[in-house]
């Protein structure tokens, strides 16, 4: 038996991946390097310099990030009302994003209306459908096990999102669908250039549109009746019965509303990234839950600012480490927090909640 | 006079106990029915049967004539029954005028569109509610906390806000879960004549309550339980003579 060759340093090393050098590659600028070397600096004199990532990958991650956390606010509200996760919500991002592409393809058949009202109407109707999917989600899945164990209604969730991805492969789709190019494209033409940087109206429609609904929403949080009764109920199920509170109601309205908001981030990640799979609601939905952690599950600000961590996260590390390390740097975040501040970042204590 | 509230029969069994049996009770508008025994005697279960909190197994419970058995707690509510509790329940998360507010969401019955294009009709209603709750907070002495969160009010306040909470679901009957528990005695007295207003405001009232001088001082009529059955009843004079009423107390000794 012979013993197994030893590693070559150098050359041989060059092909396969090696994280490390990558990162010495980026943080330690080899201009600066060759420059010092031809003037024959001291050792000591060479100082590493940071290079940050352009405004481009900011503004990307930030579109990412808040399509993140419009999604996270589906998981961190059911989590608030109910103390459940909902499992199946990234399959109703996905019912979202398919409903919208075939609304959009039925109207510009049927509707010579112009781009704008076609895509506002297929959104409409995308809502519609997913809030529906959300509602039956929640008669099926939760509210007969809702004094069960915390298990039963997690698996039959999860469960409920298996038969979810699995019915829309089969019946609907094998493969990615692509979004209309006729509107994605008019929103893709370059906005304005800045500083050599492109931007462009789509990356402003979705932020602009996120950031309206997250207002939107915690607004009716917090100033209509209906909102404070949802937060009524979320801290005191029979309590909200006894001064009148149809709880089943407002459960149900939680998942809806939630639903619908994932419906809308559904309709511009197909924009954004001009395809939707029977599977790509699960990992958007599963970054968007880590977005949800990592602000704090339950807390509606958290949500936002979960998401948009995530999203900046994950399309710096695309732009310095490539894209096939974004997942695993995502969920290592949510590892590390689930360590050191298993609450989140805005979080309550869970003894509050309790 | 007719009773606004009355049951007949009413029980309540957890596997081998009976935990209340046969209870007759009646109150009408105006009045206060205070209903004592010691501990364990059944009291906050019968709370319980009345609220919909737990179906009754035995009997039936009218309101205004109508038959309530078993309804869900919200469907009790929307009659008019409102409830506090022993261990006090607020909203913890809520300021004291939200958690006034949430008793009145089913009193105003509007359109959710109308809610979400905030229509004129919405805006006033919004107006009317806000009023009324400042109002109610008032009635209770709280208005100076109204934008404090609850869990931040002094123990005395939260059993007040507690109440104001109840009104604002526009009851006919209240009952009243031990409203004095844990109170000093001017605080207690603060209670009685708090207790004393809501009388004067039309409403029927039931109160469960341990402070003897309290349930003395204003009751109508006294209800006294002992393991789940009705040992006395009658005015306080009555109560307060019954022999029955010594021993379950005190002991067959005095």
């Amino acid at each position: 038996m012979s013993p197994p060759p030893k590693a070559k340093d150098g050359g041989t090393e060059r092909n396969e991946w090696n994280p490390w050098r990558n990162l010495k590659h980026i943080f330690f600028n080899p201009k600066k390097k060759l420059r010092s070397f031809r003037n024959q600096p001291l050792e000591k004199d060479i100082k590493p310099t940071v290079s940050l990532p352009p405004p481009d990958i900011i503004l990307g991650g930030l579109v990412r990030g808040s399509i993140y956390g419009l999604v996270a606010l589906g998981y961190t509200m059911v989590y608030g009302i109910l103390g459940m996760i909902n499992f199946a919500h990234g399959e109703i991002f996905m019912i979202g994003m398919f409903t919208c592409v075939f609304a959009l393809g039925l109207l510009s058949t049927l509707l010579s209306t112009t781009t704008l009202v076609n895509l506002l109407l297929a959104t409409l109707v995308a809502m519609i459908f997913s809030a529906a999917f959300g509602y039956a989600n929640e008669r099926i899945a939760y509210r007969r096990l809702r004094k069960a164990h915390i298990l039963a209604p997690l698996t039959s969730a999860i469960g409920l999102s298996i038969i979810l991805q699995n019915f829309v492969f089969l019946t609907v789709s094998k493969d990615n669908i692509s979004f209309p190019r006729v509107y994605s494209d008019q929103l893709n033409k370059v906005a304005f250039t800045l500083g050599g940087v492109h931007f462009n109206y789509l990356q402003f429609t979705i932020l602009g549109t996120s950031l309206v609904l997250m207002a939107a929403l915690f607004f009716f949080i917090h100033r209509t009746r209906l909102g404070i009764a949802m937060r009524g109920t979320a801290q005191d199920q029979l309590m909200a019965s006894l001064v009148g509170i149809p709880v089943n109601k407002i459960i149900a309205l939680t998942f809806v509303l939630g639903s619908s908001l994932a419906a809308v981030a559904g309709v511009m990640v197909s924009m954004y990234q001009s395809v939707a799979g029977w599977n790509s609601g699960y990992i958007w939905g599963l970054k968007a839950f880590t977005a949800a952690v990592l602000g704090g599950i339950g807390n509606i600000p958290g949500a936002v600012l979960g998401g948009l961590i995530i999203g900046l996260t994950e399309d710096i590390t695309c732009y310095y480490f490539g894209s096939n390390w974004r997942n695993s740097v995502v969920f290592l975040i949510l590892m590390i927090v689930l360590i050191i501040r298993p609450r989140g970042l805005l979080g309550e204590r869970v003894a509050d909640k309790v | 006079m007719n009773p606004l509230l009355h049951t007949s029969k009413l029980g309540k069994t957890f596997g081998g106990l009976k935990a209340v049996q046969s209870i007759d009770l009646s109150v009408a508008s105006n009045q206060i029915l205070s209903i004592i025994g010691p501990n364990g005697a059944g009291k906050t279960t019968l709370f319980n049967c009345l609220s919909g909190i737990y179906k009754p197994d035995d009997g039936d419970v009218f309101f205004e004539g109508i038959n309530i058995t078993g309804l869900k707690p919200y469907q009790i509510c929307h009659l008019g029954i409102a409830r506090t509790f022993q261990n006090i329940r607020l909203f913890p998360g809520l300021s004291a005028l939200d958690n006034v507010m949430i008793g009145q969401f089913h009193r105003r019955r509007l359109h959710p569109l109308a809610m979400l294009f905030r229509s004129e009709n919405y805006r006033n209603e919004e107006a009317v509610g806000y009023e009324a709750a400042l109002e109610l907070l008032d009635f209770v002495g709280l208005s100076e906390v109204a934008h404090t969160g609850a869990r931040n009010l002094a123990y005395g306040l939260q059993r007040r806000l507690e109440i104001a909470r109840a009104l604002a679901t526009s009851p006919r009957v209240l009952l009243l879960d031990e409203p004095a528990a844990g109170m000093n005695p001017s605080e207690a007295e603060h209670m009685v004549d708090l207790i004393q207003r809501l009388r004067g405001r039309g409403l029927a009232i039931i109160l469960i309550e341990h402070h003897m001088k309290v349930v003395m001082q204003i009751s109508d009529h006294i209800m006294v339980l002992d393991h789940g059955e009705t040992i006395a009843t009658g005015t306080p004079e009555e109560v307060r003579n019954d022999p029955k009423v010594i021993a379950a107390y005190l002991g067959k000794e005095s």
